[in-house]
């Protein structure tokens, strides 16, 4: 059984990884929040890819890990995953006020521009733009994937990626993406970056 | 429908799915078929608004509110879409004490990776659903929205405006 003394050292570890991740005050989460919102539109793997530009490679807030856990855990929690990546990012920096900052910096830009947009749409105002705003949104979700993808295939272990990577896309026709994201884990463990 | 009722089942479909795309054979089941709340035409009318809108895809839900209840209900979509991401968080509490194991590091480097795959595979239908394939002036627009988005610093907004001006103009 552990003493008094272990699990007050035990708390005190865990508070402080909490209090290393404060080191950005919640408004400056939601200003960077609601600018990635409002500039990145119609796919979720670009606005997580420049959320990672702004707070790990940019600020340095958090570190590579720490985003990728963030991202891991969306993937497979139910939801929307950006959005549950947001609610990941913003307790890491600023504990639950930071979590809630950033997740409703996101999601109202958004919910008030479908408004809009719906209304517009309905009204058939915006028909004439709709196909080419949706071949470039097939562009800026590949181009979102690509950016998330870079830093893995710049270092060594490009063989690693290209092939995990490949393995999602092709397994994608037989087994639920759930099942990918698990089996990849697994393959993560063993097969280790070097 | 009460507000509470629609929250409730917008929370049940967003609950049910992993990703704003994969909500949508969830929502359809549940408004259009099951309660007849919604038809086919809005439901494309709300997927059209979520892609081009800014944030998630998974936002279109909030045009499905809208239908349903007007302003009042698009609220409560829009809470019903922003809940479960909280579910995050104690996630993260327990996952993130375990981080420094290195194997633990590669693991989530390896679901990265495995998403991206993901999304490039799922990216393809609506890529010739938008023609990308078939034509040259989609596939010039989706090419030139994939190189701006990785390689540069243009916001997407303005990748996307560019591109539907431009198919709106050589149309």
């Amino acid at each position: 059984m552990a003493s008094d003394s272990q699990t007050r050292n035990l708390r005190g570890s865990r508070t402080r990884r909490i209090n290393e991740a404060r080191r950005i005050a919640v408004a400056e989460i939601a200003s960077i929040f609601l600018r990635i919102s409002l500039t990145t539109w119609a796919s979720g793997s670009a606005t997580l890819a420049r959320l990672r530009d702004e707070l790990v490679e940019r600020r340095g807030s958090l570190g590579e890990y720490e985003f990728s856990l963030a991202y891991a855990i969306a993937r497979v929690a139910p939801g929307t995953n950006v959005l549950a990546c947001c609610a990941g990012l913003g307790w890491r920096l600023h504990g639950w006020p930071g979590a809630v900052a950033a997740v409703l910096a996101l999601s109202l830009p958004a919910g008030l521009a479908i408004m809009l947009l719906t209304r517009a749409y309905e009204a058939g105002v915006l028909v004439r733009l709709i196909p080419g705003a949706s071949a470039a949104v097939v562009g800026v979700i590949l181009g979102g994937a690509l950016s998330l993808l870079q830093p893995y295939l710049a270092r060594i272990q490009w063989m690693r990626s290209v092939t995990i990577a490949t393995a999602a896309f092709i397994a994608l026709h037989w087994v639920s993406p759930v099942q990918i994201l698990i089996g990849s884990a697994v393959v993560g463990y063993f097969w280790r970056e070097t | 429908m009460t507000l509470v009722v629609l929250y409730l089942a917008m929370l049940k479909t967003v609950l049910l799915s992993l990703n704003g795309q994969s909500s949508i054979p969830i929502v359809r089941h549940e408004f259009v078929i099951e309660r007849k709340l919604v038809t086919d035409e809005q439901l494309n009318v709300a997927l059209t608004a979520g892609q081009t809108a800014p944030g998630p895809m998974g936002g279109y839900v909030v045009a499905i509110g809208y239908f349903v209840a007007g302003l009042p209900g698009a609220v409560a979509a829009w809470l019903a879409l922003m809940t479960p991401a909280f579910l995050a968080v104690p996630l993260m509490r327990f996952a993130g004490n375990r981080v420094e194991d290195p194997r633990v590091r590669s693991s989530l480097g390896a679901v990265v990776i495995a998403g991206s795959g993901l999304v490039i595979s799922t990216a393809l239908p609506m890529a010739r659903e938008a023609g990308v394939f078939e034509r040259l002036l989609p596939a010039g627009i989706a090419a030139g929205a994939l190189i701006g988005t990785a390689f540069t610093r243009v916001s997407t907004v303005w990748l996307i405006v560019a591109g539907a001006a431009i198919g709106a103009l050589v149309r």
